[in-house]
């Protein structure tokens, strides 16, 4: 899924998917500046004449942001497009996407999991579906290598370094 | 000539203890694995061993909080640089390079050279405590609010530096890190700032925001790509640098530990700060600064040197002044308060005895963290051959139980993942990560002392150029951010004038 941004000859030229993502990107951390401010607008002075209040930092930075959201903008826009640059096809930048999105679910899953059953069966269960989707299938070996896993990092954290691993609500 | 009488008979008085010396082991390895885990910081380490100290000698039981503290600090670089996993805020600095050099088959050289450079960074720093002690503390009572301002400004300097290719990203990845570091309890007033209401928003989560751009990017990049996935990583090159490689490395070192120890004395900044200031000036430096970011030796040796140079300034200001140089050092008054022993000039004069053989002790706790660390690298590194089918996994479950390990809390993991999200879209389209975590290191500190400061001056803003030491610092900090943009720009210029000429 990589982007290489600079290609061909003048070696300022970015391929189209570059320059929307980019636009969108900028477009998004404005907004998400601009939300910023609001809010720091309603932020209380600190009540002290030499303060210049909670809010004052979070809208320079705010505004700065917006600022260089801008100028890459205004850049990626005035970059020459190279649409001769090797890209990924759809299937295989489709393929690579849910890759991504299924290992960010199976971990969010994992940590719903744990609140509920504990660190134990929710870190054993994510080992060896994460292994297995990874294309370690070795039944055997994928079920050993997560309990070992699993165990060894209980006994550094719970009982070595005295962390209390969450045992779940349905447990508790 | 007395401190060197003194030490030596420090040494002779440790030799008689082999409780101690066997105890200075234990917490160097523990320091060692405490760094390397992410979500446990030495500062973590020190806190958990306190207790266990309190019925122990005072030698025995200081000098193994020393070995945690120092074997932690270099313990963060082991994973930075095989899996860019930074077990330590400083670390982030090293894993910028380390791992680079790792994926060039070089990681055994780069952790060769992160363990000798930590271990000269912190035996000169423990040598500099040693001698210097009485000159060095007068001036850290040199920094107030203004100079440390001035600090964080020259910290954030360095975002221009560490941007890679594209300075506006690079600063587009700082300034929404410093944003981010506006999220908790305002730090004069003690307003919440974005906290939606959460409490466990009242303070930056840094560590978890830090574990997700670096471990949890670097793992979901490895999820995407059927040969990554299943592929393996080479095993480890030879460990020990050539002599002929290391010894022009040795400016560079020399140099990141004075750095080191400067930012030790000076309260309030830690390793963290002098591993970035300490990459920053080694790049500056160099005679091949495009190098950098690429997987260069140097930077790694900088890196390290810089941040265990830190722990020799760190316990100086605590030692002479009873002024903690950061919160590992913070903790470590607590244990030498509770030893009977009182931080501060007089420690010196009526604990002269117990003072010098605490240094030697420390002294001995860095050689038993080279011998450890070269010791066990080989093993360390065998994750190495492990298919990444296995190492990712596991990867991601490291960072679970670290960041939850942090508080307590499934929220941070919940800010872990959201940063591994966000760092995977960072690095798609060139956004550097390592700025956002300078900010979220710096922010605050800017932040709260130029308020101080302005307080301090009743509202006037003269300290910016009144205080020598301020306007030093902030004259470099200029140049340090519009020298690379500057030179950017004139790159860019440069090739569309051949283009044109081209055509």
């Amino acid at each position: 899924m990589s982007q290489s941004p600079v290609s061909g000859s003048e070696g300022r030229a970015i391929t189209p998917l570059y320059r929307n993502a980019s636009l969108v990107i900028a477009v998004v951390v404005s907004a998400i500046a601009l939300a910023a401010i609001s809010v720091a607008r309603h932020f209380p002075g600190t009540g002290q004449p030499t303060d210049p209040g909670a809010s004052r930092f979070p809208i320079i930075y705010a505004s700065v942001l917006i600022l260089l959201c801008v100028v890459m903008a205004v850049d990626a826009l005035r970059r020459p497009l190279d649409r001769a640059a090797p890209t990924l096809s759809g299937a295989e930048f489709l393929s690579r996407a849910l890759s991504v999105a299924f290992g960010v679910v199976l971990m969010a899953l994992c940590v719903w999991a744990i609140t509920l059953v504990g660190y134990l069966p929710a870190t054993f269960a994510y080992l060896v579906i994460a292994m297995w989707a990874m294309g370690f299938r070795h039944p055997v070996w994928v079920v050993v290598l997560a309990a070992v896993m699993t165990a060894a990092l209980y006994a550094a954290f719970s009982i070595g370094l005295n962390v209390p691993l969450p045992v779940g609500s349905l447990f508790e | 000539m007395h401190e060197l009488n003194l030490l030596m008979n420090g040494a002779l008085t440790l030799a008689g203890q082999p409780l101690a010396l066997a105890l200075a082991v234990v917490g160097v390895a523990l320091g060692i694995v405490i760094g390397a885990l992410p979500g446990l910081t030495a500062t973590m380490g020190v806190a958990i061993l306190l207790p266990f100290t309190f019925g122990m000698d005072p030698v025995a039981g200081l000098l193994m909080i020393s070995g945690v503290f120092f074997g932690g600090v270099y313990g963060g670089s082991v994973t930075a640089i095989l899996l860019k996993i930074p077990g330590t805020p400083a670390a982030a600095a090293t894993a910028m390079d380390g791992y680079e050099l790792t994926k060039q088959g070089k990681a055994g050289l780069a952790l060769g050279t992160a363990t000798f450079s930590s271990f000269l960074g912190g035996t000169t720093s423990i040598i500099i405590l040693i001698f210097l002690s009485p000159i060095l503390a007068s001036f850290a009572l040199e920094f107030s609010a203004s100079e440390t301002f001035a600090l964080a400004v020259f910290g954030l300097s360095i975002i221009a530096s560490i941007s890679g290719k594209s300075p506006v990203r690079g600063l587009i990845s700082g300034f929404a890190g410093l944003l981010i570091a506006t999220v908790g309890l305002d730090p004069i007033g003690g307003f919440p700032r974005y906290t939606g209401g959460y409490s466990e928003l009242f303070s930056v989560p840094f560590i978890p925001v830090m574990i997700g751009l670096f471990a949890a990017t670097e793992a979901f990049v490895a999820m995407e790509d059927p040969k990554v996935r299943t592929g393996m990583a080479a095993a480890l090159d030879r460990i020990i640098p050539p002599f002929a490689v290391y010894r022009k490395l040795l400016p560079t070192v020399g140099r990141s530990t004075a750095l080191g120890i400067a930012i030790g004395i000076i309260p309030g900044a830690g390793a963290d700060i002098a591993a970035f200031v300490a990459y920053n000036e080694a790049k500056r430096f160099s005679k091949t600064p495009e190098n950098y970011g690429k997987g260069e030796l140097a930077a790694v040796a900088a890196c390290e040197s810089g941040a265990n140079g830190c722990t020799g300034g760190a316990l100086l200001t605590m030692l002479t002044l009873g002024v903690p140089g950061d919160a590992v050092t913070a903790v470590m008054l607590g244990a030498l308060t509770l030893q009977g022993l009182q931080p501060g000039p007089l420690l010196f004069r009526e604990h002269s005895d117990l003072v010098f053989t605490l240094f030697a002790g420390m002294l001995f706790c860095y050689v038993m963290m080279l011998i450890l660390g070269l010791g066990s690298l080989r093993i360390i590194g065998r994750v190495l051959q492990m298919p990444k089918s296995v190492l990712t996994p596991l990867i991601l479950a490291l960072c679970i139980v670290g960041t939850y390990a942090l508080n307590n809390s499934v929220f941070d993991i919940g800010i872990m993942l959201a940063a591994g999200v966000v760092g995977y879209v960072m690095q798609k389209f060139d956004f550097p990560p390592s700025p956002i975590v300078l900010a979220l290191i710096m922010g605050p500190m800017a932040e709260a002392n130029f308020r101080r400061a302005l307080s301090l001056s009743n509202g006037s803003i003269d300290f910016l150029w009144t205080r020598p030491i301020t306007t030093t610092l902030l004259s470099i900090a200029a140049l340090s951010l519009l020298l690379p943009v500057f030179r950017f720009f004139m790159a860019r210029r440069r090739t569309a004038a051949q283009s044109e000429t081209v055509a």
